[in-house]
C-alpha cells in the first residue's frame, strides 16, 4: 500500500499516511496488519476540568464574604468588622486558589505574590486599627521571610534535581537565616513597641545554628549520610 | 585519573551487593555536559536495536547481557556525583524489560543513578538505550553487536567468531577502551564557537512529550549510487536534502516563495522586507573521531560539525546544496579542524578555576553553556552510523539494525541513519504534533526516485486526543527473573 500524496510505501493495514494524514485504507484490499513497531498502550485516563473546581472554590470563598458583608451592613450600616473577613478570605484565596488559575504555575512567582497578599492584609489591619507597626515591623519581617522562602525554593527547584542530599545544604542555610531572623524580630519588636532588648532571640538562634551545622555535617559527610539513610530509610 | 578504573575510596562492596568495591571512572570530556543538561522530561540518549528472525527469549537475553557487561565495564554504569564532578560507577547488569510504546522514554535523574543503559525487547527485537554520557553511537553499536552475538550464541547454539567489533568476552578489558581520548588529542588552538542566529525548528509539542518515530526504509545501493552521482557521501546527500526541507519550512513560515529556479527574477519590496527575517540553516553532523585519530575507546569520542547555508544570500537548489555540503564536509572533517573544535571543551575541563567550583554551581553553568552553545547552533542533527558489519555466521539471524537518536532539547526533531544488508534505515524522531520535517524529507526522497517504505509508532486516536502520558507503558521487568 502506497500513499497517493507522498508516494511512500506504508506499513500493511494502516489507515492513514503518517506523513500527511491522507486516508489510505482501501476496503477491497484485505491486508493483514503488520505488527506495530512498539507495544500499544491505551493511555485512557479520566480527566477532571480544573477550572470547574476553581469556579466552585471561588463561589465557596464568596459565600462567607457576601454573608458577612450583608450582616455587617445590616448591623452597622457600613463595612466595619467584615473588612477583616474580606482580608482573611482574600489572603486565603491568594494562597490556596490563585495559582491554580494559571496554566503555567511557578512558585517562583507565587511565593512573592502570597507574601504580598499577607502583607497587604497586615497593612489593612494596621490602618484599620490605627497602628504604626506595619512599616517598622511587619514589612521588614515579612520581606525577609519572603526572601528566605523564595531563595530556598529556587535552590531546591533548580539545583537539587534527583540528588536529595542537596536539600541538606539548602536547609542548613535556611536554619542559619531563620536564626538571624529571630534576632531581627526581637530587635524590631523592641524598636517598634518600645520593649527592652532581653536577648531571648539568642536561644532560637543558637538552636537553629546547631541544627544548621548538623545538617551541613550530614550533607558533607557521605559515610554519615549513608549510615543515617541505612538506619532511617522507609 | 583519566583512562582506567580506580577504586573509589571509602566505598564498600556491600553498597551494590558485590563482593568487591564497584569500580568507577571520570566522565569523558564530551560526556561532562550531559548530566548537567539532563532535565525532568528530556535526556540525551540514543538507541540501537537489532531484530532477529524469531521472537526474543528474554531469559536468554538476560543471560547474554550478564555475560557481556563483564567485558564492557564502562558501559553498564550508573551516574554518581562527587563534590566537584559527576562520575560513573560500575553496576551489575540491569533487568531486561519489555519495550514501551515509544523509543527512548526519557531517562530521569533517578534512572541514570540506577543504571545509565536500558536493555529492552519486543517481539523479535532487542534494543539498547544509552545515556550519552556513557558512550557514543560507535561504542553503543559495538556493545549492542556483542550483546546480539552472545544472544545468537545462546539462542541458536552457533559459534560466532570474535572478528571485527565482536570481542572475546573472556579477554581482559584493554585499558585503551576506557580511555578519555579527547585529552590525548587536544591541541593548542581553539576554534571559535558557531553563531547562534540559526533558524529554529519548532512546533506544538505533544502534551505528554510522546516521541513519534518515523522510520524510512530505503535501498542502500540506490542511495549510495545517487549520492555518488552527486559527488557526495550518503551523509552529505541526506544532509543536503534535510537542509532543503528546513529551508522550505522557513520560507513557508515567512510566506516567501523559493526562487532557486529563477534567482535573477526581481524581488518585490514586501518580499525583500520579509527576506531580511531569514536565518541561516544548519545541520549538525557528529563525526566519529576514532576514524581520524585511531584508537578503540568505548567512551565518547565524537565531535560535531555544523554544515549549512545562509538563505539571506539567496535561494539554494538541491544541486547547489549537495556541492556546498560536500565542500564544507571536506573542509571541516579533517583531523586538524576537528581537534580545534573539541579543544575548547578540554581546555575548560582542565581549567583549575573551573575544577574547584562545586558541582551544583558547575551544573548550573554547564546547563547554561549547553543551552547557548550546545544544540542551539544548528536546526537539527543527522547522525549516520554507516553500514553495519557483523560476522557471516550470525548475519542470517539478524533481520534488521536500527539506530535512533532522541530529540534535541532545543528542537523537536532528530535524524539518524544506519544500514544493514542492503537497506538503509533512516529514522526521524519528533516530539511535536505535526510531522512537518519528515513529510517533506521523505517526499523529497520519493521525488528523487527512491523507494521509501514508512513505518511509525502511531498510537490509538483516543490516546492522542487525551494527550495522556503513556511513558509508563513498559511492562515491568521482563519474563525473566532479574539476576541482580
Amino acid at each position: 500500500m502506497y500513499c497517493v500524496k507522498c508516494g511512500v510505501e506504508l506499513m500493511k493495514g494502516v489507515r492513514t499516511c503518517p506523513l500527511c494524514g491522507t486516508a489510505v485504507y482501501h476496503p477491497d484490499i484485505d491486508e493483514t496488519p503488520e505488527a506495530p513497531l512498539y507495544p500499544r498502550s491505551d493511555g485512557r485516563e479520566e480527566t477532571v476540568s480544573p477550572s470547574g473546581i476553581l469556579f466552585v472554590l471561588t463561589f465557596l470563598f464568596l459565600i462567607p464574604v457576601i454573608v458577612c458583608f450583608l450582616v455587617d451592613l445590616r448591623m452597622n450600616g457600613r463595612v466595619d468588622w467584615s473588612g477583616y473577613v474580606y482580608c482573611g478570605m482574600g489572603v486565603l484565596y491568594a494562597l490556596l486558589c490563585l495559582p491554580f488559575w494559571f496554566r503555567r504555575r511557578s512558585a517562583v512567582v507565587f511565593i512573592p505574590v502570597s507574601f504580598a497578599a499577607i502583607l497587604l492584609g497586615a497593612l489593612y489591619i494596621c490602618l484599620k486599627t490605627g497602628g504604626r507597626w506595619f512599616l517598622s515591623f511587619a514589612l521588614p519581617v515579612g520581606g525577609t521571610l519572603m526572601v528566605i522562602v523564595e531563595t530556598a525554593y529556587v535552590l531546591c527547584r533548580y539545583t537539587v534535581g534527583r540528588y536529595p542530599h542537596r536539600y541538606l545544604y539548602i536547609f542548613s542555610g535556611v536554619f542559619f537565616a531563620l536564626g538571624g531572623l529571630c534576632v531581627l524580630i526581637e530587635f524590631l519588636l523592641c524598636e517598634t513597641f518600645g520593649l527592652t532588648f532581653r536577648w531571648w532571640s539568642l536561644f532560637p538562634l543558637a538552636a537553629l545554628i546547631l541544627l544548621g551545622i548538623l545538617l551541613l555535617v550530614i550533607a558533607i559527610s557521605r559515610p554519615l549520610r549513608q549510615s543515617l539513610y541505612k538506619r532511617l530509610f522507609l | 585519573m583519566q583512562g582506567g578504573y580506580k577504586q573509589e575510596k571509602g566505598m564498600t562492596g556491600e553498597m551494590t551487593g558485590q563482593a568487591k568495591p564497584p569500580r568507577w571512572m571520570r566522565l569523558d570530556n564530551a560526556g561532562l555536559i550531559f548530566p548537567a543538561a539532563l532535565r525532568r522530561n528530556w535526556s540525551n540518549a540514543f538507541r540501537i536495536a537489532v531484530s532477529f528472525a524469531d521472537p526474543v527469549d528474554p531469559a536468554l537475553l538476560q543471560q547474554a547481557l550478564d555475560r557481556v557487561v563483564l567485558r564492557f565495564p564502562g558501559i553498564c554504569v550508573r551516574l554518581r556525583e562527587s563534590l566537584f564532578w559527576h562520575y560513573l560507577e560500575e553496576v551489575p547488569a540491569p533487568c531486561v524489560r519489555q519495550d514501551a510504546d515509544q523509543p527512548l522514554v526519557s531517562m530521569t535523574h533517578r534512572d541514570v543513578r540506577r543504571c545509565a543503559i536500558r536493555i529492552l525487547y519486543y517481539r523479535n527485537r532487542i534494543a539498547a538505550e544509552f545515556f550519552h554520557a556513557v558512550t557514543d553511537g560507535t561504542g553503543g553499536m559495538i556493545f549492542t553487536k556483542n550483546l546480539a552475538a552472545e544472544y545468537v550464541r545462546l539462542r541458536y547454539g552457533i559459534e560466532v567468531p570474535c572478528i571485527g567489533d565482536i570481542r572475546d568476552l573472556s579477554e581482559e578489558v584493554p585499558k585503551e577502551e576506557l580511555r578519555d581520548s579527547f585529552g590525548d588529542h587536544a591541541g593548542p588552538v581553539a576554534a571559535p564557537r558557531d553563531p547562534r542566529n540559526v533558524f529554529h525548528l519548532s512546533g506544538e509539542t505533544e502534551p505528554d512529550r510522546f516521541l513519534h518515530e518515523t522510520m524510512g526504509i530505503l535501498d542502500a545501493k540506490d542511495l549510495l549510487a545517487a549520492a555518488h552521482e552527486k559527488g557526495v557521501t550518503v551523509t552529505g546527500y541526506l544532509t543536503a536534502i534535510l537542509l532543503k526541507c528546513i529551508l522550505d519550512i522557513q520560507y513557508e513560515r515567512l510566506g516567501i516563495p523559493d526562487r532557486s529556479d529563477d534567482p535573477d527574477a526581481p524581488i518585490p519590496a514586501r518580499e525583500a522586507k520579509r527576506r531580511k527575517k531569514l536565518r541561516p540553516v544548519k545541520v549538525q553532523i557528529p563525526v566519529n573521531l576514532r576514524k581520524l585519530y585511531g584508537g578503540c575507546t568505548m567512551r565518547n569520542f565524537v565531535a560535531v560539525v555544523n554544515i549549512g547555508v545562509d538563505p539571506r544570500m539567496g535561494d539554494y537548489s538541491l544541486e547547489e546544496l549537495w556541492k556546498i555540503v560536500h565542500h564544507e564536509m571536506e573542509l571541516g572533517i579533517t583531523g586538524k579542524n576537528m581537534r580545534a573544535i573539541f579543544t575548547p571543551n578540554v581546555m575548560s575541563e582542565r581549567s583549575r578555576m573551573l575544577r574547584i567550583v562545586p558541582l551544583p554551581l558547575k551544573n548550573l553553568v554547564m546547563r547554561m553553556v549547553f543551552d547557548t552553545v550546545g544544540e542551539t547552533v544548528a536546526c537539527t542533527c543527522l547522525s549516520n552510523l554507516g553500514n553495519v558489519k557483523l560476522p557471516q555466521e550470525m548475519a542470517p539471524y539478524v533481520t534488521r539494525v536500527e539506530f535512533i537518536l532522541g530529540p534535541q532539547a532545543s528542537a523537536p526533531y532528530n535524524c539518524s541513519v544506519t544500514s544493514w544488508q542492503g537497506k538503509t534505515y533512516l529514522s526521524i524522531v519528533r516530539n511535536s504534533v505535526k510531522p512537518e520535517l519528515e513529510a517533506r524529507f521523505f517526499r523529497t526522497l520519493v521525488k528523487l526516485g527512491h523507494h521509501v517504505k514508512i513505518e511509525n509508532n502511531d498510537r490509538p486516536e483516543h490516546a492522542v486526543r487525551n494527550g495522556k502520558g503513556m511513558h509508563g507503558a513498559a511492562a515491568p521487568c521482563g519474563g525473566t527473573e532479574c539476576t541482580v
